[in-house]
């Protein structure tokens, strides 16, 4: 996942300060008081001397050759050390000779609070001698180093000698960048939340929303712009093709009721059944396109007062004689006579009767397709047939799917329910019916007139 | 003498297929498919209903109403029509048509309103409505099994007529207790059941090869035997 755009500016900001800072306290210790870049290990070879100190029984301090201290001189050939010791105001055994009595006729006079001194070597050789006073665990001492070369094992003693004075002025700096940097970036990116949350709203349901265009930055504003153009656009296109898949749909109803004239005056027969009710599904299916089509104009009227029984009832006799000559039932159960509820009656009915039709494809034959309302509004479609596996449950309300294995059906029908159920608030389940089948259930209850 | 039905239709097929439907239920049908020949025809037969389309080729069918009214007074005139708004239905009604109808329709709905027409004060013998072997004369409202005339007491005659009218077709449980029952007393809801079982037994003893058959909630439906 990509980081937000906050986040990116942020970290970009903040990593650019710091980097910044950064390279400012690097560049701290070469403007410090250093002649060459190499007098920075002293650092380290002062903390090593003073790890080397013993203190011998009679209280004198001694400078052991440990094994760092060791390794560090050996890797710088010139180095050499001093150690004097206030305390017995005497040389520390161990300290160079040559070094140890230079620094032996300093006494009284060497720096003070981790001061330094610098001073030409003794014996003549380039270089530069450092001097410095330092407590340590064994009193205050005074430690004079020649010799020192920068190596990488020195890094962390640049760091521990510059930080302490660096942070007192870089701290609050970063200290403001992380504070006032993300209260900038939200300022900032707030008119594009804004956006989004118009945005979101924006489905071919609700046309005619755009996204606001004043008080944005003029870089926000020209994409705001053109989107809203683009949406413009896109909303004419979608218009027309509405207006074209409603029409095509209401041209198909001729020629169906045409064909199913036709078909009423062949000779009964198992196979004019049979082809009496595919038309009749096919004749369904493009009602129901033009109800949706017409749910998508604006005009059509969402707050019909229907009757839930009724419309049942019709649905149901309209399509009982097919089913009953190709052996199926459909009884109604309802719990009281009449329910209204609020809604388009045009796509709602084809809604229920396309979930109709499918139950009686569904039901074996001799078997009873059951519509059954309940007075909080509930109306369940139950075929006794082979149900849903489990598997398919999440697919069946999308466009073009079939059962596998099954030819028929256009693979439209429960798409289209789902729109019309969707636009009028209504729920709409599928489960297994117990003992075998599956049972559709509408619930009305959002609509219902009270 | 059959009584003759003029449809005006232009599309082919359409006109066709209704000629076709409405000839099997015992009517004799002539189609034309403009008004111009709609105007001749009438003029030369005594039409006892037409069946108009609105758009034809030389005009709106609508403006001919009042011409087939001059020319035959007693003429019924049904419209068919795509146009299926409110404003175009009555706007039809009130140019003087008996009734309207809009494309699609089933054509047992165009027989039971051709029917309905022509069962007015004024309107010509109707064809009778066969089912099996039992037919029904709507201008006597006799009914007959193997042509032997059968006597019904009163409310199984009303359920069968109500049964014969849409036959093959669901007759809701409202429409038999209006036709029935009317509006003034209050009924049982199984007093229907107890008349559809009566109705039957009937029917059996008479020899009739049809059968009601029932859709739990909603209604009946009356079709033939072997129909199963």
């Amino acid at each position: 996942m990509r980081r937000s755009l906050s986040g990116r500016l942020l970290l970009t900001l903040i990593s650019a300060q710091i980097g910044a800072i950064m390279l400012a306290m690097l560049a701290f210790p070469l403007l410090a008081p250093f002649e060459t870049f190499n007098d920075i290990a002293d650092t380290t070879f002062r903390a090593h001397v003073v790890a080397a100190l013993k203190a011998l029984p009679n209280g004198q301090l001694v400078v052991e050759p440990a094994p760092l201290l060791q390794h560090y001189m050996a890797r710088r050939p010139g180095a050499a050390f001093a150690v004097y010791d206030l305390a017995n105001a005497q040389l520390v055994a161990g300290s160079d000779p040559l070094l140890g009595s230079w620094l032996s006729q300093l006494r009284g006079f060497y720096p003070k609070d981790d001061g330094n001194l610098t001073s030409a070597r003794p014996d003549g050789r380039p270089g530069t001698l450092l001097v410095t006073a330092e407590a340590s665990p064994y009193g205050e001492l005074v430690i004079a180093t020649v010799g020192n070369q920068f190596h990488a094992e020195d890094i962390p003693s640049v760091m521990l000698t510059f930080l302490p004075a660096i942070l007192p002025i870089y701290g609050p700096v970063i200290l403001g960048a992380l504070v006032i940097l993300p209260v900038i970036v939200i300022l900032i990116t707030r008119p594009l939340r804004r956006l989004a949350a118009t945005a979101a709203r924006i489905s071919p349901s609700v046309p005619g929303v755009r996204l606001p265009e004043h008080g944005l930055a003029p870089e926000l504003k020209a994409l705001a712009q053109s989107l809203n153009a683009a949406l413009g656009r896109i909303e004419e296109g979608f218009k027309k093709q509405r207006l074209y898949a409603a029409n095509a749909a209401h041209e198909l109803r001729m020629p169906i009721a045409i064909l199913a004239m036709h078909l009423e005056d062949l000779p009964d027969s198992p196979p004019k059944h049979r082809l009496e009710f595919d038309l009749a599904r096919v004749a369904a299916l493009v009602d129901q396109l033009v109800a949706v089509a017409r749910l998508g104009q604006q005009a059509a009227p969402m707050n019909e007062e229907i009757d839930l029984v009724s419309m049942a009832r019709n649905v149901i006799a309209d399509r009982a004689p097919i089913a009953m000559r190709n052996g199926r039932d459909i009884a109604l159960e309802a719990d009281q006579p009449e329910l209204k509820i609020l809604g388009n009656a045009a796509a709602l009915t084809s809604a229920v009767a396309n979930v109709l039709d499918n139950a009686i494809r569904a039901e074996p034959r001799a078997g009873t397709v059951l519509v059954r309302l309940s007075g909080n509004g509930r109306l369940d479609i139950v075929d006794h047939g082979a149900g849903i596996a489990a598997e398919d449950l999440p697919m069946i309300f999308e466009p073009f799917w079939r059962k596998s294995g099954s030819g028929d059906g256009t693979g439209l029908g429960l798409a289209i329910v789902r729109e019309i159920t969707e636009r009028h608030g209504i729920k709409l389940a599928v489960e297994n019916t117990s003992g075998g089948g599956a049972t559709f259930r509408f619930d009305f209850q959002q609509r219902v007139l009270c | 003498m059959q009584m003759r039905i003029l449809v005006v239709e232009d599309d082919v097929r359409l006109g066709g297929a209704l000629q076709g439907r409405i000839e099997h239920a015992g009517f004799v049908v002539d189609v034309v498919a403009s008004c111009a020949e709609a105007y001749a025809a009438a003029a030369s037969v005594d039409f006892a209903l037409i069946v108009l389309d609105r758009r034809l080729p030389d005009g709106d069918g609508l403006d001919q109403v009042k011409t087939f009214r001059l020319l035959r007074p007693g003429i019924r005139i049904i419209i068919l029509t795509a146009l299926d708004k409110t404003d175009d239905k009555i706007k039809g009604l009130d140019a003087g048509a008996d009734d309207y109808l809009t494309k699609p329709f089933h054509a047992d709905e165009l027989l039971a309103r051709i029917r309905a027409a022509l069962r007015r004060p004024g309107a010509a013998l109707q064809p009778p409505v066969r089912c099996g072997n039992v037919s029904y004369f709507p201008d006597s409202r006799d009914f007959t099994v193997d042509d032997t005339s059968v006597r019904l007491k009163r409310r199984e005659h009303l359920i069968l007529e109500a049964l014969m009218l849409r036959a093959r077709r669901v007759v809701q449980r409202e429409a038999f207790m209006e036709a029935i029952y009317g509006f003034e007393d209050e009924v049982q809801s199984n007093a229907l059941d107890a008349q559809i079982s009566r109705l039957r037994a009937r029917l059996a003893e008479v020899g009739a090869s049809v059968q009601i058959r029932p859709v739990r909630g909603v209604g009946y439906m009356l079709s033939e035997l072997h129909a199963a």
